[in-house]
C-alpha cells in the first residue's frame, strides 16, 4: 500500500485571508491602529474587527485602548504566541507547497 | 477554501509606509544641514550637537506625524531592531569606511599630511552615509534610499579626488549636496503622500 502523504491540517484561525493579513501587518511593525490594519489589509471595518476579536481571544493578539488627547485610539500588537503561529503557518504552508511540486 | 495571499508582500508595504510621508528625508536634510554648518564653526561639536538634533528633533518629526501622516494611512511604529546586531553593524561599518578612508590616505597621499585628512573626511562621509542608507534602503524597500546611498558614496568619493584638502569643504559640500537631494526628494514624497492619502474618518474601531 503505497504511504499516504501527512494530512493538510494548518491552524485554522491563521489559514483565514483576512486574519491571515492581520498577523502579516502586525509582524512588520512594533503597534498599529485600526485605520492602519484597515488601509493595510483592505478588510471591511466590520470584517477587522470581527477578525481582531478572534486573534485577541486566541491570545495572538493585544489590543489596548487609549486616548490621544481627546480622541480614543485602539491599538493592537502581535503577541509571542501570535508571532509563532504565524511563523509555524508558514513553515506547515511551504512543506505543503513542496510536497505538491 | 484556498489562502493566496502574499504574506511577504504585505509585510513589506507595511514597513515602507512608515517611509512615504517623506518625513524621514526632510529629517535627514536637516540634520546633515545642521552637521555641515556645525562644521564651518566648530568642526569639535559636531557629534554632540548631531546627537542632540537627532534625539530632539525626532520628537519633533513624531509630532508632525501626528497630524499629517496618522491621520491619513493611520498610526503605526516601527518594529525597533535588535540593538547588539545594529550596534554592532554600525560599528563594523564605520570602522571599514575609517579602515578604507586610512587606505586611500596611504596610497594616494601622505599620512602625516593634515590636509590629506581633510580632504580624504569627504571620502569618510560618503561610505559612512552609504551605510546607513543602504540599511534605511533594507528596511523601507523604497528605491529613493538605495539611490541616496549610492549617490552619497559616488559623490563622497568624487568630492575626495578633486579637493585640496585645504579645509573642510570636501566633507561640507558633500553633506549639503546630499541634504539638497534628500529635501528635494522628501518634498517630493510628502506631496505625493497628501495628494495619494485623504484625510480617513476613523469613525468606530473595534
Amino acid at each position: 500500500m503505497p504511504e499516504l502523504p501527512p494530512p493538510i491540517d494548518p491552524d485554522r484561525l491563521v489559514h483565514e485571508p483576512g486574519r491571515l493579513a492581520v498577523l502579516a501587518v502586525l509582524n512588520a511593525v512594533e503597534e498599529a491602529d485600526f485605520v492602519f490594519l484597515l488601509q493595510q489589509t483592505g478588510l471591511t471595518r466590520g470584517n477587522l474587527s470581527s477578525h481582531t476579536a478572534k486573534l485577541e481571544r486566541a491570545g495572538y493578539v493585544n489590543i489596548n485602548k487609549t486616548f490621544v488627547g481627546k480622541v480614543p485610539r485602539t491599538v493592537y500588537q502581535l503577541t509571542k504566541a501570535g508571532g509563532a503561529a504565524l511563523s509555524s503557518y508558514r513553515i506547515h504552508m511551504a512543506g505543503v507547497f513542496e510536497a505538491m511540486s | 477554501m484556498t489562502t493566496n495571499i502574499d504574506t511577504a508582500g504585505i509585510e513589506r508595504r507595511a514597513r515602507a509606509a512608515a517611509y512615504q510621508d517623506g518625513l524621514t528625508e526632510l529629517f535627514a536634510a536637516g540634520v546633515l544641514v545642521m552637521i555641515a554648518v556645525m562644521w564651518v564653526i566648530t568642526p569639535v561639536f559636531v557629534g554632540i550637537v548631531s546627537a542632540f538634533v537627532v534625539l530632539y528633533g525626532w520628537k519633533v518629526v513624531e509630532r508632525i506625524k501626528q497630524r499629517i501622516t496618522y491621520p491619513r494611512i493611520g498610526y503605526h511604529v516601527e518594529r525597533p531592531d535588535e540593538p547588539r546586531s545594529t550596534a554592532s553593524g554600525m560599528l563594523g561599518f564605520i570602522g571599514g569606511a575609517f579602515a578604507v578612508m586610512v587606505l586611500a590616505v596611504a596610497m594616494f597621499g601622505d599620512l602625516t599630511d593634515a590636509a590629506e585628512w581633510r580632504r580624504a573626511a569627504s571620502l569618510l562621509s560618503g561610505l559612512g552615509l552609504f551605510g546607513g542608507f543602504w540599511y534605511l534602503g533594507d528596511k523601507s524597500g523604497l528605491l529613493r534610499h538605495r539611490f541616496v546611498a549610492i549617490y552619497s558614496v559616488v559623490t563622497g568619493v568624487a568630492l575626495w579626488a578633486i579637493g585640496t584638502g585645504a579645509s573642510y569643504e570636501g566633507v561640507i559640500w558633500h553633506l549639503l549636496g546630499l541634504a539638497a537631494l534628500l529635501a528635494a526628494l522628501g518634498v517630493w514624497g510628502l506631496i505625493h503622500f497628501l495628494r495619494t492619502n485623504p484625510v480617513v474618518n476613523a469613525g468606530s474601531d473595534a
